[in-house]
């Protein structure tokens, strides 16, 4: 079934279809999950948050643009309502003991699995957490996430280039300790 | 500058395709939430033979009485509807989860080793792999059990920056695993203090009798197990000890002779009276 009568089956409420949008995008949208929150159980309750939501729009998705891509800009929508919602701030963190040490990364990180980089992603706080996120991996500009997030687009900056630093000096660390 | 987009290419590679194992029966929880919707469909289903129905009544019974009727059996059939497909996904539950935990354990086969291979990053590259497959069954034998993985990663986090949060989260945590309790999940369970402590690793010493760092130890305390192995660059064991209390001089403990100076490693895998396993690798540089 392609998207296009996947979201048709849907919409009509059949249940196989709706199982099977679920199935197909569900390990995908819990990884965006997970990236905007700090442990399993929040990014399961934004997961499913989500499917609501996506079930319930459904019927406005237009057939242009890809499915995928629709589903996980709701992702990410739900989960900043959801930090929001847990009146943290979204717009200034304080990280302490931010280090800049220039290493050769290469080695160690080659090694890396992608849950190890999901795991340090969740230690970010909050605020560094969304901009990281938004602008690292789903590729927001920073003038589109100051919009969003309703911080102005330095902000979105500097928390980028904190968040990556912090991500930088963790990365190190992991390379030693491993 | 390259730095800058090194990180950001690192993340958006690995993680924009990444998945993350779902637990099937959040569909459950959703299914019902997006039930309106999959009850309107079978109520429109329902609605002929409801129509069918009134026809037969209307022709009988007066108008008011038929709408009234209608009324009352459509949302019985409703409420049938969700409760059949639960049943059937929860059938579906038993063997995934199943998968689920199998998950897990190669998970944790696949990590070490990979722990192994970092650690000869440097120095001895060759010969690694072949070693530390040898190696590995006895290594992880004493240790890595059933929790491990989950404390693993409560040790990782622990070491991380979020020391601070851990009891907020555990409250979190708990609340929750009541909550889920009921419904008989089985979730990861909250995170458990680290009571096992590793003070530091030193990298270096001075095997030399002259009085000064003579010796090879860690400062521990709390640790339920413990294992210490110390490899050359061409990863022979030079020294193991399960005491947390070591005290290494130096030599070889297949000869008893002294090392040569030189790049070595250690691992130290160790379980805390909690539970929560440490697994650490470190450099070790013997000069004299």
């Amino acid at each position: 079934m392609d998207d296009n009568t996947l979201v048709v089956e849907c919409v009509k409420g059949n249940a196989k279809a709706q199982r099977m949008l679920f199935d197909k995008f569900a390990s995908k949208m819990m990884s965006v999950c997970m990236r905007y929150t700090s442990d399993t159980m929040e990014a399961e309750d934004v997961l499913q948050e989500g499917f609501v939501k996506v079930f319930s729009k459904l019927p406005d998705f237009k057939m242009e643009g890809s499915l995928e891509g629709w589903v996980r800009r709701i992702m990410v929508n739900t989960s900043l309502d959801a930090l929001r919602r847990n009146k943290r701030h979204l717009g200034d963190t304080k990280l302490e003991d931010v280090e800049y040490k220039v290493t050769n990364l290469e080695s160690a990180t080659d090694q890396l699995m992608a849950d190890d980089l999901l795991k340090l992603i969740q230690l970010l706080p909050d605020g560094y957490k969304v901009v990281f996120n938004m602008f690292a991996i789903e590729g927001y500009s920073h003038k589109e996430i100051a919009d969003i997030l309703g911080v102005t687009e330095n902000t979105s900056k500097s928390q980028y280039s904190r968040a990556r630093a912090y991500l930088r000096t963790q990365l190190e660390k992991l390379e030693i300790e491993r | 500058m390259k730095d800058k987009d090194y990180i950001k290419e690192l993340f958006s590679e690995k993680l924009s395709g990444h998945e993350v194992p779902v637990r099937s029966d959040l569909w459950t929880g959703i299914q019902s939430q997006i039930g309106n919707t999959a009850a309107t469909a079978a109520a429109k289903g329902i609605s002929v033979a409801a129509k069918w129905a009134i026809g037969i009544a209307s022709s009988v019974i007066v108008t008011g009485t038929v709408v009234w009727l209608a009324a009352e059996k459509s949302p019985s059939v409703k409420t049938e509807m969700p409760a059949s497909g639960n049943v059937a996904v929860q059938q579906e539950i038993q063997p995934e989860r199943q998968t689920g935990d199998s998950d897990g354990v190669i998970k944790e086969s696949i990590a070490s080793p990979e722990a192994n291979t970092i650690a000869s990053d440097n120095t001895r590259v060759k010969s690694t792999r072949d070693i530390t497959e040898e190696r590995k069954p006895e290594e992880r034998v004493p240790l890595i059990v059933g929790p491990a993985a989950a404390s693993n990663d409560d040790q990782r986090s622990n070491e991380g920056s979020a020391v601070g949060k851990e009891p907020q989260k555990r409250a979190e945590n708990d609340k929750r695993d009541d909550q889920k309790k009921a419904s008989g999940e089985h979730q990861s369970a909250a995170p458990k203090e680290i009571t096992g402590k590793i003070g530091e690793y030193p990298n270096i010493f001075t095997p030399n009798n002259d009085g000064v760092n003579d010796f090879f130890h860690l400062q521990t305390s709390r640790l339920k197990e413990f294992s210490l192995t110390i490899l050359d660059e061409k990863n022979n064991i030079v020294y193991t000890s399960t005491d947390p209390h070591f005290k290494w001089d130096g030599l070889d403990q297949r000869t008893s002779e002294a090392v040569p100076a030189g790049n070595y490693g250690y691992i130290v895998m160790a379980v805390d009276d909690q539970g929560n396993a440490i697994r650490i690798f470190k450099n070790l540089q013997i000069s004299k």
